[in-house]
């Protein structure tokens, strides 16, 4: 956060005598801080509205994109290339969109010229009328030659098949309306923007709280005394100074400071009745001048972020100065690198965790039924044990580049754009018909082998045992056959291939990075939930069992509910685990800012392809990435805090939940 | 069948040294009509015998203990005729048991079923941590019965069944876990009831009990008599001459001695069942 000195330092160092001074000195300044305050107000409601408005646009522009792809996805389906006529279109649209503008401009002038005419008709004005008209009239003729060009530029299309055919005419259609829409918005941002811009605070005196230079004693009598001793004047009145270095600690006692914190995160301070009084040594001049003397720069409204009078803050004051900034911290966007909230942050962070734990758990909880509870001792369970632990053990920026190379370049890539995007070359027709053939004779065999083969243990001979040993074996090699048909399939191009070469899943995004973070913390999962189903009392087992239960009705009924907090433990020591890690997400789609929500109000409200921002990667960035890290250190620090007390938070709710239901299944109240 | 006369050596220490003994059953067993039939049944826990050759008819309606020494196989058989025994590896069986007539280890018998037509309770309470209700109906929720009216009825009947339902009438919907380790047991009897088994098969049901409960169980397995045929493992002997009308001896995984209960207890055929009884053994 930014530096600035929010304390009032205390009175009681103040001499006497000088009190009378200060007042003197008070009263008038803090008009300034209104003034402040407003123009504060003025620009955040513009700049407000031009985040609005620029939000508005990137939707039409979104909308023109998609357009765009439908006109290519119909490229590719039909194989005829429509870029050029794309790009012409919009050319020809857009200068009939002009003509119509002007024709409803040359309107208004003409009626104002009439307006006018009514009171002095002149020979000037009849000119004016009647070239008016004449090229009023020359528009529509202007205009259906548009049309007829448009036209022309259309006969083309006309011979396309009919698929490209009417995604071209809806793509002319949409990208006319929205052209339309888009106009006024145009206008009015320029408008707002240029208002901001224009919208200054010219009695700012910049001080960069990493130059502060003392004052000495002497100097600071001589100021209570109401003189400037030449060498202080020196400093204050140079007009090039790059920055007033003012102590606050003496000079407050004379001065009232303003904090202001610009959008670059520097602090400004505003020494005002410094200001003023240097303006009545120099005789009186009026303030504005003075102070454009005094400043070095212009600091512009819409830059302010807050201002505060720290000599008339109270204590709630204080303290609602110190919730405030927590709130901006906690629920706003990032402003540059090092500034502003981690709100993003926040969200990103929280909905790949759950992303991952909805991936995780399932898979855990499967795979620990699996180990516990329908398999037993063998050569197969101690490798999937031992992998496990393996898992467990694996730095996480290997599943870091796992993720990036299976999830991103592989999967993502097949997703966007089939084989051949993957760099997968697809196997003929033919060939892959073969093998589909082949993989569907031993998935058939596999069923009727395992058919055979399976029945209770007193039932099992030697044959059988071989049965249900090839019949894994088969089935293995089956799903492994299914998985590479289907990557190596010559009839599947993609999904968004009309939008390469830009990929959508073949990069670093939301879901990758849940799905990578999922892997990491499967271990975890699958450890505690063999835990807990061990400490599911066997006897519960038997007992269901013995009820003429099946053994799935068991583990539903009596097993999982009685291992509920064990799992649940799990789950949250996982969420712990994946919302603190962070080397793998800088390769699988952590961004230090992305503004675009992962999770939003807007259809179909889930983006897995979207990048997205993560607290753990903004402490990284924001320390060891910006350009000013001195200035990032608060933040880096606060965001540290943060992350702490998230995982603090979920690993107590873990303690909390499982304490809870432990006594649920040992008390006798539910 | 085999009445044969005194053997001149202990038959214990025989078995012990590893030779085979015939087993000596009272005629009177075969006079009554079995519920299960015990056929020839060995069993082998990997290498290990655990069972050798047990024949034995359970007479229907009737309470039959099982006693002997620990680790003479009592609950193995007793395991085995509800095929729980299927749950451990490398079990290996050879004769047979029939239910009704039919053989349990028959090729398309559902397991499932099998334990649906047999009540189990074990020796260490063990209500389901869910309420009491929830306990007694389980059988019936895992069948998918959802009708409330068929299920309180049915909640009713087996805990009146089990002597409970005075007790518990006004806390159906509590843990059963908060009930007392008799009431517990109680509640697992209540349970296997409640599926109308034709068979009850007890383990050393009030071994974890003091003697009030004990007492109680006792009352109620007297109770039970004539509705259900009971199999019931005892380490107790005063216990399995009070409740069972027919006792069976075993020892080292082999049927001893299998009579009328007031026989086995005042003047059984083998001494070494008389020793055992009166307690000079084991």
């Amino acid at each position: 956060m930014a530096s600035g000195k929010l304390f009032k330092p205390s009175s009681s160092r103040l001499p006497r005598g000088t009190l009378t001074a200060a007042r003197l000195l008070t009263t008038e300044p803090f008009a300034l801080h209104d003034r402040l305050q407003a123009s504060i107000q003025r620009s955040s409601y513009l700049r407000h509205h031009v985040e609005g408005l620029r939000y508005k646009i990137s939707r039409l522009d979104e909308h023109i994109s998609k357009l765009r792809a439908a006109v290519r996805l119909a490229e590719l389906n039909t194989e005829s290339p429509a870029a050029q006529q794309v790009e012409q279109s919009h050319y020809l649209v857009e200068q009939q969109l002009a003509l119509e503008r002007r024709a409803e401009q040359v309107d208004a002038v003409i009626q104002l010229v009439e307006s006018l005419r009514g009171d002095a008709a002149s020979e000037m004005t009849d000119r004016a009328l009647n070239w008016l008209s004449a090229t009023r009239a020359a528009l529509p003729q202007q205009i259906t030659e548009q049309q007829t060009q448009i036209d022309q530029w259309l006969e083309p299309v006309g011979q396309q098949p009919p698929q490209m055919q009417t995604a071209f005419k809806q793509y002319l259609h949409g990208y006319r309306e929205i052209a339309t829409e888009k106009q006024p918005l145009l206008r009015e941002l320029e408008i707002s923007e240029a208002q901001l811009a224009l919208d200054q605070v010219s009695f700012a005196v910049p001080v960069d709280s990493t130059q502060l230079t003392e004052f000495t004693l002497d100097e600071i009598a001589s100021l209570r005394a109401g003189k400037l001793s030449d060498p202080v004047r020196e400093r204050l009145t140079q007009a090039s100074i790059e920055a007033v270095s003012i102590t606050p600690q003496p000079l407050n006692e004379v001065t009232n400071l303003f904090t202001v914190l610009d959008r670059q995160g520097q602090a400004h301070m505003l020494a005002v009745t410094l200001i003023h009084y240097v303006a009545a040594e120099n005789g009186g001049e009026s303030d504005e001048q003075t102070v454009r003397l005094l400043s070095n720069k212009l600091l512009n409204s819409s830059e302010i972020i807050r201002v505060v009078a720290v000599n008339r803050l109270s204590l709630g004051g204080k303290f609602s100065v110190y919730f405030d900034r927590w709130r901006e911290f906690l629920t706003e966007n990032p402003r540059d690198n090092t500034e502003g909230g981690v709100f993003p942050a926040i969200w990103g962070t929280v909905v790949m965790t759950l992303i991952m734990t909805i991936a995780v758990v399932p898979f855990g909880v499967m795979a620990a039924l699996y180990l516990r509870e329908y398999t037993h001792a063998g050569p197969l369970v101690s490798l999937i044990r031992i992998s496990i632990n393996n898992l467990a053990g694996v730095p996480s920026i290997v599943y870091g580049v796992f993720g990036f190379s299976f999830f991103c370049y592989l999967i993502g890539a097949y997703i966007d754009g089939g084989p051949k995007n993957a760099n997968v070359i697809p196997l003929p027709s033919a060939a892959w018909f073969a093998s589909m053939s082949v993989t569907a004779v031993v998935g058939t065999s596999a069923f009727l082998l395992s058919f055979f083969g399976s029945g209770p243990a007193h039932t099992q001979t030697a044959t059988k045992r071989w049965f249900s040993k090839i019949a894994l074996v088969l089935w293995i090699a089956c799903v492994a056959a299914m998985a590479y048909l289907l990557l190596k399939s010559p009839f599947f191009d993609g999904f968004y291939r009309e939008y390469l070469p830009n990929p959508t899943f073949g990069k670093g995004g939301l879901l990758w990075a849940a799905l990578t973070l999922s892997l990491l913390t499967l271990p975890v999962v699958i450890v505690a939930t063999e835990e807990a189903l061990a400490a599911v009392p066997n006897s519960l087992r038997e007992g269901s069992l013995a009820c003429g239960a099946s053994k799935w009705q068991t583990i539903r009924r009596i097993i999982l509910p009685h291992a509920r907090p064990g799992i649940l433990t799990g789950a949250i020591l996982a969420m712990a685990r994946g919302a603190g890690e962070v080397a793998p997400l800088m390769l699988v789609g952590a961004l230090p800012s992305a503004p675009d929500l992962p999770l939003d109000n807007e259809f179909p409200f889930f983006h897995g392809s979207r990048s997205f921002m993560h607290l753990g990667y903004q402490i990284y960035t924001l320390g060891f990435q910006s350009p000013n890290s001195e200035a990032a250190k608060p933040m880096v620090f606060t965001c540290t805090l943060l992350l702490i007390l998230i995982v603090a938070a979920l690993n107590i709710s873990a303690i909390y939940l499982r304490a809870r239901l432990k006594r649920r299944f040992q008390g006798n109240q539910f | 069948m085999n009445e044969t006369a005194q053997p001149k050596t202990n038959r214990l220490e025989d078995i012990a040294a590893g030779k085979s003994v015939q087993p000596v059953i009272h005629e009177k067993v075969f006079e009554a009509e079995p519920a299960l039939n015990i056929q020839n049944f060995n069993l082998w826990y990997g290498k290990k015998q655990a069972l050798h050759d047990i024949t034995m008819p359970i007479p229907r309606g009737e309470v039959t203990a099982l006693v002997g020494p620990s680790g003479c196989g009592k609950s193995t058989l007793l395991r085995s005729v509800n095929r729980m025994n299927d749950l451990i590896d490398g079990l290996t069986i050879r004769g047979d048991i029939q239910l009704g007539g039919d053989s349990i280890f028959a090729p398309g018998v559902d397991v499932i079923e099998l334990r649906k037509r047999m009540g189990m309770v074990f020796q260490k309470p063990n209500p389901f941590p869910m309420s009491i209700f929830e306990n007694v109906v389980y059988p019936l929720r895992i069948d998918g019965q959802r009708d409330k009216k068929v299920l309180r009825e049915v909640a009713e009947q087996s805990l009146r069944g089990s002597a409970l339902w005075d007790e518990v009438r006004e806390r159906m919907h509590e843990s059963g876990l908060g009930l007392s380790g008799g009431q517990q047991q109680r509640l697992c009897i209540a349970r296997a009831i409640a599926s109308d088994p034709e068979v009850l098969l007890l383990d050393e049901p009030c071994s974890a009990l003091d003697p009030l409960a004990t007492a109680k169980i006792e009352d109620l397995i007297d109770d039970l008599r004539g509705e259900y045929t009971v199999l019931i493992v005892t380490h107790n002997m005063q216990q399995a001459a009070r409740i069972s009308d027919y006792t069976a001896f075993m020892y080292l995984g082999r049927l001893i001695e299998f009579g009328v209960t007031s026989q086995i207890f005042t003047k059984p055929y083998l001494s070494e069942t008389e020793d055992y009884v009166t307690g000079r053994f084991g």
